[in-house]
């Protein structure tokens, strides 16, 4: 049995030897290479340093990834290692959120607006050596993303508004058009879908290679494949991955990012993901410097912040920077009861239930102060937010539709609309006499929501008004939503981003998740759903970008004053990290190292 | 002492005790409520059992507050602060005062400073908010409560608030409803299930024994937490109500719980039925229904009161350990379990300690049913009587 192993051993030792000589990294720094102006006065990076290369950084995370596959996957605790593997061709600006040309050195847009041309930087290689070219890109849109055997979520955001898809060409080696049938703004932001090695993938795609089963792809790059077959361009690579403990990745040797010194990026040699049971696990971690950086939750920064001198870690908390997304509370205009579609139809109501929602006491008693009210579909972050004085300009406005806490006024439209108490039971009840009682659903386990559930439910009965609270499991609650199963009314939030239009499956009256009225989809359409079809057309296809700002501001008045859902608070942004690692200061929802995209990653460094 | 009847000895050591001639006569209740009083430790845990089950009958009155009330001005507020000294030096009623909640704008840490202007004296039989005795009839007063001599209150936190500025110490007395109702309603759903398929499998013996007893075995090898924490994230994917939830969870308790308690039964009925008294009563021509119900049964009883007495404190553990995980009890109705909750996680414990407390009403009530079974088990046994 030893003779064995030492046998085995001396194999492996053998095979070792060629993986060790090969990804040695670019003779000299490509010409096209991006050159990140770290210091640079004048540019979005002046308040950054040029750093040093070496050592590792350490985050952490609650989540392992599925699988290590960019195209099919579906969540963010597999998308925060592969949008480190495979940029798009372009990628959003760490600091401004707006779009950066990536893997693309520029693009220009034609035909009227419905041909976007993209040069792609020359002189770049994949992680393995192999040179980076327009076939890898007509590859993985064409053969990928735009391919009905492949599993990808991707695939509804590349479709246009006629239901069409964009067609990917290949000009010439460094030349791609992607030509669409209409205008479509949006596309743009679907370019930053990952871009995949065709050397290595072709292979099991059904369409080029018939021999493989149509299903193939969606197997591949699982979790049990030889980090050292995983190819890509991004700033790290796998290395390892241990369930439960970590993901090691290393730098990328034909990474193309060079700082204005010209030392090649990214500066650390690794970056390793710690996989813990919870977020007091990931607070211990980090409180004991295990981790460097940690985005904590609100309740966590008094713990912190009087530590911030002693263990040299910086804070940051900015009550005026919420997150992306939304949080609400959704009536269920089609529920089965015709007694309650008819009450949850009245827009009074929905203003009476709006009137109800004591936000300061949500923000002070759940994020202990470290949260926003929020008014708007969009992300206060976009450059599209209603608030804004123009495109991108400055918030002059943070609130335009208001509904502030008002019990009385709340009263007053539910004695308007007839709902009075008849039975003497102390609540209110129809006209006819049944009583009202309305089930308020969130996600069993998620503290802050249970906490805003119960807080509403105890304003309502102040008003006279029954509003119960269940907490259900989360995949029972999205059926509910979905409108699979019957509710009446749901607390529950979504993901958000800078560009309005990916809430068009939402907000459009067929929508998939236009949750409080998929009845709309039938015809059953009212005038302010007209109007938000109307304008989300007409954004999506101008490409003036000022003309765009002005179509998504009536968009989210008149969508707020409709209370389709009816919105609530916003968590702050918070996050913090060891003043040993530089650079890290840059902090926004869609920047941290600890967030999913790791667009700082390359840039970060450990001082000595 | 152990030598033949026990009843014999019974009436010697009475006889003693009297130090009169003749004896005196005690049925087998009797005998057993004396050897019970005589045992220290179980009197203390049964006065606090009895004390719990008060707080809970009468959770309303006993509570400054409504489980449910927020004073949404004071989350995770500490304990109230008691005085018992005025300024001048002199010792009066106890009183607190109110208090102003401020956030250290640079730590973000909360911060609750005396308004020392007014007192509000700890006072007995305050006015508070409505609530139903025993469901019957309406009341406004309440145990305690915190007034200034003008009749204004201020809240009064004996355990402090939680997140929502709800009082702790009111929440736990209502608590106690759900907590100390566990046990007794799984005995009651377990042991009947029990009696009999331990009783039809003891007394019939062969096949039916055969088949019953590897049910009980297949229940028994069933790992009771994990299946629990199964039913309880099952209750909440069908979206019931808090009360619907609770029951069933007592339901999936009493499930796991049955077959070692039917096991042993079974065990005692064994050696029972072949007693010389139960071949008479079948020779007499008895039915079998009437042999176990009348000759067999009362035989177990006694082992039946200890081991209820002695299977509920583990009832109401694993109830408080479903709570305290989200498995158990639903917001907003409230256990012992579930207020641990709120203390179960590193800001918690370390920003306010206070929510901690109802752990110690569930240490003192598990101990207290703990005690109070082992002096019914010493009581009942005819061996151990001295």
């Amino acid at each position: 049995m030893k003779r064995l192993i030492v046998i085995l051993a001396a194999l492996t030792a053998i095979l070792m030897i060629p993986v060790a000589v090969s990804a040695q990294g670019y003779d000299k720094q490509p010409a096209d290479a991006v050159i990140v102006p770290l210091g640079v006065a004048g540019t979005d990076y002046a308040a950054l340093e040029p750093g040093v290369r070496g050592g590792t950084v350490y985050v952490g995370t609650i989540s392992n990834p599925k699988k290590w596959n960019a195209v099919t996957a579906h969540e963010t605790s597999t998308t925060q290692y592969t949008n480190i593997m495979q940029p798009g061709l372009v990628n959003l600006n760490p600091i401004t959120a707006g779009y950066d040309p990536e893997l693309a050195k520029s693009w220009e847009v034609s035909d009227e607006n419905k041909v976007i041309t993209f040069k792609l930087r020359q002189g770049l290689k994949w992680s393995d050596g192999t040179p980076f070219t327009a076939d890898d890109v007509v590859f993985s849109f064409m053969d990928l993303y735009l391919n009905e055997d492949v599993e990808t979520d991707t695939r509804d955001v590349l479709q246009l508004p006629d239901g069409n898809f964009p067609v990917v060409e290949k000009v010439d080696d460094y030349t791609v058009k992607v030509v669409c049938s209409v205008a479509f703004r949006p596309i743009l932001n679907s370019m930053t879908a990952n871009i995949l090695p065709k050397h290595k993938l072709e292979q099991f795609v059904h369409k080029l290679h018939p021999e493989v089963a149509a299903d193939a792809f969606n197997q591949v790059w699982g979790l049990d494949t030889n980090p050292k077959d995983l190819v890509g361009m991004g700033a790290f690579m796998v290395e390892s991955y241990t369930p439960d403990l970590n993901v090691v990745m290393k730098r990328n040797p034909y990474y193309y990012h060079y700082d204005p010194k010209g030392t090649q990026l990214p500066y650390l040699d690794k970056y390793v993901v710690l996989t813990v049971a919870s977020q007091d696990v990931l607070l211990l971690k980090y409180q004991n410097g295990e981790i460097d950086c940690f985005a904590p939750r609100p309740q966590d920064i008094p713990i912190l912040k009087p530590e911030e001198k002693q263990k040299n870690l910086t804070v940051l908390v900015n009550k005026e920077m919420p997150g992306f997304g939304t949080t609400w509370v959704v009536l269920n205009w089609d529920t089965q009861d015709t007694k309650y579609r008819e009450l949850f139809r009245n827009l009074k109501f929905r203003q009476a239930l709006a009137h109800l929602f004591d936000k300061d006491t949500m923000i002070r008693n759940l994020f202990n102060g470290l949260a926003v009210p929020q008014w708007s579909p969009v992300s206060y972050l976009s450059p599209y937010y209603a608030g804004r004085e123009k495109y991108a300009g400055p918030v002059t406005e943070k609130n335009a539709v208001v509904f502030p806490y008002d019990l009385e006024k709340a009263a007053a439209l539910l004695d308007e609309i007839g709902l009075k108490d008849t039975n003497g039971d102390g609540y209110r009840d129809f006209a006819d006499g049944t009583p009202v009682e309305i089930e308020l659903n969130t996600n069993a386990g998620n503290t802050t929501r249970e906490g805003a559930c119960l807080i509403i439910a105890d304003d309502a009965k102040k008003v006279n008004l029954k509003v119960t609270t269940a907490f259900i499991d989360f995949n029972v609650l999205v059926n509910r939503l979905m409108g699979q199963e019957d509710y009446k009314a749901i607390y529950l939030g979504l993901t958000g981003g800078t560009e309005p239009h990916s809430g068009a499956n939402v907000y459009m009256s067929t929508g998939g998740l236009h949750a409080w009225h998929y009845s709309a989809a039938t015809g059953d359409i009212t005038e302010v759903e007209k109007r938000v079809d109307e304008l989300t057309n007409l954004a999506a296809a101008e490409f003036d970008l000022d003309k765009v700002f002005e179509y998504y501001k009536e968009y989210q008045i008149i969508l707020s004053q409709d209370l389709g859902f009816l919105y609530t608070i916003n968590q702050a942004f918070v996050y913090s990290y060891y003043n040993r690692i530089g650079n890290a200061q840059v902090a926004s929802p869609n920047a941290t190292p600890s967030g999913n995209n790791g667009l700082t990653m390359d840039f970060i460094f450990r001082k000595s | 002492m152990a030598k033949g009847f026990w009843n014999r000895s019974r009436k010697k050591k009475g006889a003693r005790e009297v130090a009169q001639p003749g004896y005196v006569s005690r049925s087998q209740s009797q005998m057993i409520w004396r050897a019970f009083r005589r045992h220290r430790l179980g009197n203390i845990g049964m006065v606090i059992i009895a004390i719990f089950a008060l707080l809970a009958i009468f959770a309303d009155f006993f509570a400054p507050y409504p489980y449910a009330q927020q004073f949404r001005q004071y989350p995770f507020a500490p304990p109230s602060s008691l005085h018992f000294r005025s300024e001048e030096g002199t010792t009066v009623r106890p009183f607190i005062y109110a208090t102003q909640r401020t956030v250290d704008p640079e730590t973000y840490a909360p911060k609750f400073t005396e308004n020392r202007s007014v007192k509000y004296y700890i006072r007995f039989f305050v006015r508070g908010a409505d609530y139903k005795v025993l469901g019957l009839f309406k009341s406004n007063i309440h145990l305690l409560g915190a007034q200034a001599t003008d009749g204004t209150q201020a809240p009064l936190f004996l355990f402090g608030s939680d997140t929502f500025g709800r009082d702790v110490f009111s929440r736990t007395i209502h608590g106690s409803r759900v907590s100390l109702a566990v046990g007794p309603l799984v005995v009651l759903i377990a042991f009947p299930i029990a009696i009999f398929l331990g009783g039809v499998s003891g007394y019939y013996g062969g096949g039916v024994d055969m088949i019953l007893q590897r049910i009980g075995e297949v229940f028994m090898a069933i790992p009771g937490f994990p299946i629990l924490l199964a039913a309880g994230a099952a209750l909440a994917g069908l979206g019931l109500s808090p009360v619907a939830v609770f029951l069933g969870i007592i339901i999936a308790l009493a499930l796991i719980s049955w077959a070692g308690t039917a096991r042993v039964i079974r065990g005692q009925i064994l050696a029972i039925r072949e007693m010389d008294f139960v071949n008479a009563a079948r020779a007499a021509g008895a039915s079998d229904v009437r042999v176990i119900l009348r000759h067999i049964i009362p035989n177990v009883t006694s082992f039946l009161v200890v081991s209820a007495t002695l299977t509920i404190p583990g009832m109401m553990l694993t109830e408080a350990g479903l709570s305290f995980l989200g498995y158990g009890i639903r917001e907003p109705m409230t256990s012992w379990g579930q207020l641990l909750n709120g203390a179960s996680n590193i800001a918690g414990i370390e920003t306010h300690p206070w929510q901690l407390i109802p752990g110690g009403f569930i240490v003192i009530s598990v101990l207290a049913f703990n005690f109070m079974g082992d002096a019914l088990r010493d009581a009942v046994d005819p061996f151990s009587i001295t």
